[in-house]
């Protein structure tokens, strides 16, 4: 045994890990570390769990790498899946529906995310398919950021609901810009046969999936008494079996459990289901996704690209802020608090890492320095955007004080 | 020394407090800030829409009605003004003395200076303080009258508690009570009864007095179940919990209009002991609705109902207008059938078995027509 435990000492020891060891060490080491961050240096949550996924992985301490993050991807993938089906269950279709000038405002201000971002990357020389590529990937915003915010400051009101509808609805539309540009993208080859539709169909048939999931859950839990024990089970059950599902059929797992949570909220007309979030287990979602997202950073990246990234991000953050400030009055809002809207939906969700993983297995243009640039912005945002999103609560007083 | 502004004898006005809940779980939810936001956008409508002192609760109040088919008419378009903005911004509004199940830590207070002050002072009784009433404003001729009419309706507050009803459900629990809201009031020091004084200048010299004492500042500080508002001309009865209707708020306003028009018919000294029964009778009003027990001044006692009754036979000449007189007989009604709205709340909560749905189902009758 070495005399003393330093990082390399650590991998020498051949601890038999197994996944439930590394699930243990990323939750310990993460719950542990954030809160001596959180404490230190005053941060919100988000924000000391992903710096604390990077201090314990292979870029400072090398205490969790990707290998033992990949035992426990089965975990990570429910947990990302039980916060983006939460994020459906705070969506609300009727509201939808009759407020029009909301989904007016999220498709204005995804426009304009979108044609800031790519508007930027071809200023830096970016060609323009892969410019509009990236711009897709940067459009979502990350529901999980946003929904622990809103949990840890128990904000109610306006900025809170609409910054959770308008992620949800820029997440689907970032999904289906990416897929219709990977569907331009593989027409080029001209092979004349329908799989250059698949990237579309993935993300329609991940709806239809969904739906009908949250149609089950909706129908199985009005058998269920109010308050019965077996509600969060259920949940829990059909959306393990959706996104098992969704990865059978290569389906987007994202759009299925949004669309699942929105269906299984609309089509719930006793409103008998019990709400995900009041379990304890959903702290240990997000405390799960965020350290294994510090540790699958790059920081490396971040030395080649923080000017492009820099850049990349001041467009993105401009584009949101200027425009849902300045739809401020059409959604019901002060300008102060439409200003806090568009820094509210500032975090970058984790969805941009999925896609631009899929993207540079299609097209090789966006990999290198393009690829490098995104991941940058992402690491950026993930270390900076919840800090955002806390003054965003608080300035328009929807956190609790 | 307070003036009291003379005011049109048995004018009427309402203020009424509703419940702010979000389209989610129906629970009390911070709205009146972003609702505040948009109606200060447009022109004022008739009757004032104003925050209350925590951020679920907004309140509604009419002008000066001498009937109550135009005071009906003014709280329909203010609800219908609150109802469209509540719509734009996805949230419920309704009526019933207490919200079934919110929790009164998670209230936060209206970010007002009063608010704020009375948070400081009271403490956490502040936050349990959410709770809804329907304030009924009678204009008297002069302080005088107003101090002797607020003596003579002692005896009625019990009707007006049980009529009014609606907070069976507290904190999550049936409370047993048919208005639990009232036992949050009775927790502030200057709850209860006003003092038994003979006409306005005595009630300036305890005034004085309590101010001297540093105990109060305005009328505002007295909780009482019914004080004077020499400000507005009025006495203002403060016992009822908010109706789930719009009806039913505005047959409580008639059914005060008429006695106050009884008193004035018929002038005399309030009963000599009816305060001693006066905690007693209220309990029971609150604890069983109609079917209270009522000690009476002679010392028989009846139901509540049966008094409720009695007396709207007794007051029903004064009733001048036919919208007052079928608003009287509406009232008579709920109490022969004993179907208040704590009864309502009740079997909605034994049909779907969960508090929530009776909150939507209470928001679906506050926005009926």
């Amino acid at each position: 045994m070495p005399a003393t435990l330093t990082p390399a000492a650590w991998h020498t020891l051949s601890l038999p890990l197994n996944p439930l060891l590394g699930l243990g060490g990323v939750l310990l080491g993460g719950l542990l570390g954030g809160h001596w961050l959180m404490r230190i240096l005053r941060v919100p949550p988000a924000t000391a769990y992903v710096l604390m996924g990077l201090l314990l992985g292979p870029a400072a301490l090398n205490l969790l790498d990707r290998d033992m993050l990949a035992d426990v991807q089965l975990f990570i993938d429910l947990a990302a899946g039980m916060i983006v089906f939460q994020l459906g269950r705070r969506i609300d279709v009727r509201w939808l529906l009759r407020e029009k000038r909301l989904l007016a405002s999220s498709l204005l201000e995804a426009l304009c995310t979108g044609a800031a971002v790519a508007g930027m990357l071809l200023w830096l020389g970016v060609n323009p398919l892969a410019a509009a590529l990236a711009a897709s990937i940067a459009l979502a915003t990350s529901p999980a950021v946003l929904l622990m915010a809103v949990r840890d400051l128990r904000a109610e009101g306006q900025v809170t609901e609409r910054a959770l509808h308008l992620t949800a609805l820029n997440n689907v539309l970032a999904s289906l810009a990416f897929a219709v540009c990977l569907t331009v993208l593989e027409r080029v080859p001209g092979d004349g046969a329908l799989p250059w539709l698949e990237p579309l169909a993935q993300v329609l048939g991940a709806g239809a999936l969904g739906v009908a999931a949250g149609a089950l859950m909706a129908w199985l839990g009005q058998r269920l008494s109010a308050g019965d024990s077996r509600q969060w089970p259920l949940l829990f059950a059909v959306v393990v079996l959706t996104l098992g599902l969704a990865q059978l059929w290569t389906l987007a797992p994202w759009v299925a459990l949004l669309a699942c949570g929105v269906a299984a909220r609309a089509l719930d007309r006793r409103e008998s289901l019990a709400e995900p979030d009041v379990q304890p287990l959903g702290t240990v979602f997000y405390l799960l996704l965020f350290v294994s997202l510090g540790v699958s950073l790059p920081p490396q990246a971040l030395g080649q690209a923080w000017l492009p990234a820099l850049a990349l991000i001041g467009a993105r953050c401009a584009g949101r802020l200027l425009c849902l400030t300045a739809l401020a009055r059409l959604n019901a809002l002060s300008w102060r608090k439409g200003a806090a809207l568009g820094l509210a939906m500032q975090p970058m969700s984790g969805l941009a890492l999925l896609l631009a993983d899929q993207a540079r297995l299609v097209y090789p243009a966006l990999g290198g320095p393009l690829l490098t640039t995104l991941l940058s912005a992402w690491l950026l945002l993930a270390v900076l955007a919840p800090l955002g999103v806390q003054l965003a609560l608080r300035l328009s007083g929807d956190a609790r004080p | 020394m307070l003036e009291f502004t003379p005011s049109t004898p048995l004018t009427l006005g309402v203020e009424l407090e509703l419940q702010i809940v979000n389209r989610r779980d129906y629970n009390l939810t911070r709205g009146a800030s972003d609702l505040m936001e948009l109606v200060h956008r447009e022109p004022a409508p008739a009757g004032e829409i104003k925050p209350e002192i925590t951020e679920g609760m907004i309140e509604i109040s009419t002008g000066i009605h001498h009937d109550v088919d135009a005071m009906l008419a003014e709280l329909a378009s203010i609800r219908a003004v609150l109802l469209r903005h509540a719509d734009r911004l996805n949230l419920g509004l309704c009526g019933g003395g207490a919200h079934p199940f919110q929790q009164w830590p998670d209230q936060r207070i209206y970010p007002q200076p009063r608010y704020r002050l009375v948070s400081e002072l009271y403490g956490y009784l502040a936050q349990q303080f959410t709770v809804f009433g329907q304030h009924i404003h009678v204009g008297c001729p002069d302080g005088d009258h107003a101090v002797q009419w607020v003596q003579r309706l002692a005896p009625y507050m019990p009707h007006f508690i049980a009529l009014s009803a609606s907070s069976p459900f507290y904190q999550g629990v049936d409370s047993a009570f048919q208005s639990s809201r009232l036992n949050c009031v009775n927790a502030f020091p200057l709850s209860g009864f006003m003092p038994a004084v003979a006409d306005w200048a005595e009630f300036n010299a305890y005034f004085d007095k309590m101010r001297g004492f540093g105990v109060v500042e305005s009328m505002k500080d007295f909780y009482w179940d019914i004080r004077p508002k020499p400000e507005f001309g009025t006495l203002e009865i403060r016992v009822c919990d908010t109706p789930l209707t719009l009806a039913r708020a505005v047959q409580l306003a008639a059914y005060a209009r008429a006695l106050a028009a009884w008193f004035q018919a018929e002038p005399r000294a309030p009963e000599p002991d009816q305060m001693c029964m006066y905690a007693f009778n209220r309990f029971q009003a609150c604890r069983f609705g109609l079917a209270g027990n009522l000690i009476l001044a002679d010392g028989a006692s009846c139901s509540i109902a049966e008094h409720v009754l009695a007396t709207l036979d007794t007051v029903l000449p004064y009733a001048d207008h036919p919208g007052m007189r079928a608003a009287l007989v509406a009232l008579g009604e709920v109490a022969r059938k004993q179907d208040g709205d704590a009864h309502w709340l009740r079997q909605q909560h034994q049909a779907r078995g969960s508090l929530s749905q009776v909150v939507r189902l209470a928001c679906e009758q506050w926005a009926a027509q």
